[in-house]
């Protein structure tokens, strides 16, 4: 909602959480340098300029895809939560990492990409960050799902199972996956999990 | 932004004829997320529930809402923040319930069909907000000579000049003020920033189970203090 701005209209752009803090900055009207200095080294974009006429943006207007990071052990082993969960409820002390020892091998985290028409994801395991370039090894150290939000909204048609009929679309979003996990992740080697369980 | 003091307490500002003039109750009616007044963008979740079939645009009914200024407000804007929680945009609408904070957001804003979070789950999905950073990225920019951990920090670049030059534990502190001005623990205040923001919940909760549990707080988690004389955990 904006003063300047009349209601009831809908914007196709992506955009995402990650914009929220530029375009928090954006909307305050303060100078541009001081607004690129405040913003310096974040990834997020600016939406704001959408609201003068968010009717007609394209989807690509602000950004190529939206892309989605999942990384808790609550997905990855239910034995470890379980255990932690009992501590935290009793108000115990929860043993650190290095000594409850969860298991790192399940693929239970997650990236995802959406590109306005398909949702591309890759699971993976904590002690395997990846971003692998063929089909070969990606299926190697991934589980895939794929879907047409265009044509199944709810996504229970998984395009991910069929490898052969979908290779060129699954390559064309895992491409996607890849570029925007290197714009605004950067170097994707999972060091900083390695640090937090050394350190903790 | 806010009015730091206690609810309730102070004096009003005082609002210029031209300001729109929405009540708090306006704003509680309102809920979900959204944002007003300065604007802000929707998340897909203050989509219409009661006149959106999931998955298809809000078609507001009626004339689009009018705008109430026509020029730039001439002064740094304000902006308000909702957010809710436990939300999905292709929920479909409960049976003989209705959402009229929704409905009224959508005729007066503007609906983000293809907004996405950033991350999953209530924390991680707070800290992407918070920070602007994905989560895998907690531990290289919470290195000490980091000079922002959240929103706060970010718009407070905008008014003072030299932020760099504050010391980490006042910049801790000033986080924990932040987080407590926007209604949430922003999540880092409480430990090791990247349990919270990456590992957790439950890293972040378990991190601050042991904080409330340790008596030799360490340096590093004396960050924790602020919070828990303030608020909330110890008492409970």
């Amino acid at each position: 909602m904006h003063p300047e701005h009349p209601g009831g209209r809908n914007c196709q752009a992506l955009t995402s959480h990650i914009d929220l803090i530029p375009t928090l900055v954006g909307l305050t009207g303060a100078e541009e340098d001081l607004k690129s200095k405040a913003l310096e080294d974040l990834p997020g974009r600016d939406f704001a300029p959408l609201l003068k006429d968010p009717e007609s943006a394209k989807t690509d207007a602000i950004r190529e895809g939206v892309l989605f990071n999942y990384v808790g052990l609550q997905t990855v082993d239910a034995l470890y939560m379980t255990r932690v969960c009992r501590d935290i409820a009793h108000r115990r002390f929860a043993p650190p990492f290095s000594e409850a020892k969860p298991d790192m091998q399940g693929r239970g985290f997650i990236s995802f990409v959406f590109d306005g028409r398909y949702k591309f994801s890759r699971y993976y395991a904590p002690d395997n960050f990846n971003t692998l370039t063929t089909l070969e090894a990606l299926l190697a150290h991934n589980e895939i799902e794929l879907f047409d939000l265009k044509t199944d909204p709810d996504e229970v048609k998984n395009l991910g199972i069929d490898t052969k009929a979908n290779k060129d679309l699954i390559m064309r979003m895992n491409d996607l996956l890849n570029r925007m996990i290197a714009k605004e992740v950067g170097v994707n080697d999972g060091e900083w999990l390695q640090k937090v369980i050394r350190t903790y | 932004m806010v009015d730091k003091g206690k609810p309730g307490k102070g004096k009003a500002p005082e609002r210029s004829p031209s300001q729109p003039k929405v009540s708090r109750r306006d704003m509680l009616l309102a809920g979900g997320a959204a944002a007003a007044f300065g604007a802000l963008p929707q998340s897909a979740a203050a989509e219409s529930k009661g006149t959106a079939a999931p998955g298809k645009q809000a078609k507001p009914s009626g004339k689009p809402h009018p705008v109430r200024r026509t020029k730039p407000l001439g002064r740094p804007y304000n902006v308000v923040l909702f957010i809710s929680d436990e939300e999905a945009y292709h929920l479909r609408p409960a049976e003989g319930y209705t959402t009229p904070g929704r409905e009224e957001l959508v005729r007066r804003g503007t609906t983000f069909h293809n907004h996405y979070i950033g991350a999953a789950m209530c924390t991680p999905s707070r800290g992407v907000m918070f920070s602007g950073q994905p989560p895998l990225v907690g531990v290289p920019r919470r290195d000490p000579d980091e000079r922002r951990c959240d929103v706060v920090h970010v718009l407070q670049l905008l008014s003072e000049p030299h932020p760099r030059q504050r010391s980490e534990h006042e910049g801790r502190h000033r986080c924990a003020d932040g987080a407590r001005f926007l209604g949430q623990h922003c999540g880092w205040c409480s430990g090791p920033p990247i349990m919270a923001n990456s590992v957790a919940p439950m890293g972040g909760y378990a991190e601050r189970a042991r904080c409330l549990t340790s008596r030799n707080v360490t340096s590093r988690r004396s960050s924790c203090t602020p919070n828990i004389r303030a608020g909330g955990t110890a008492k409970r």
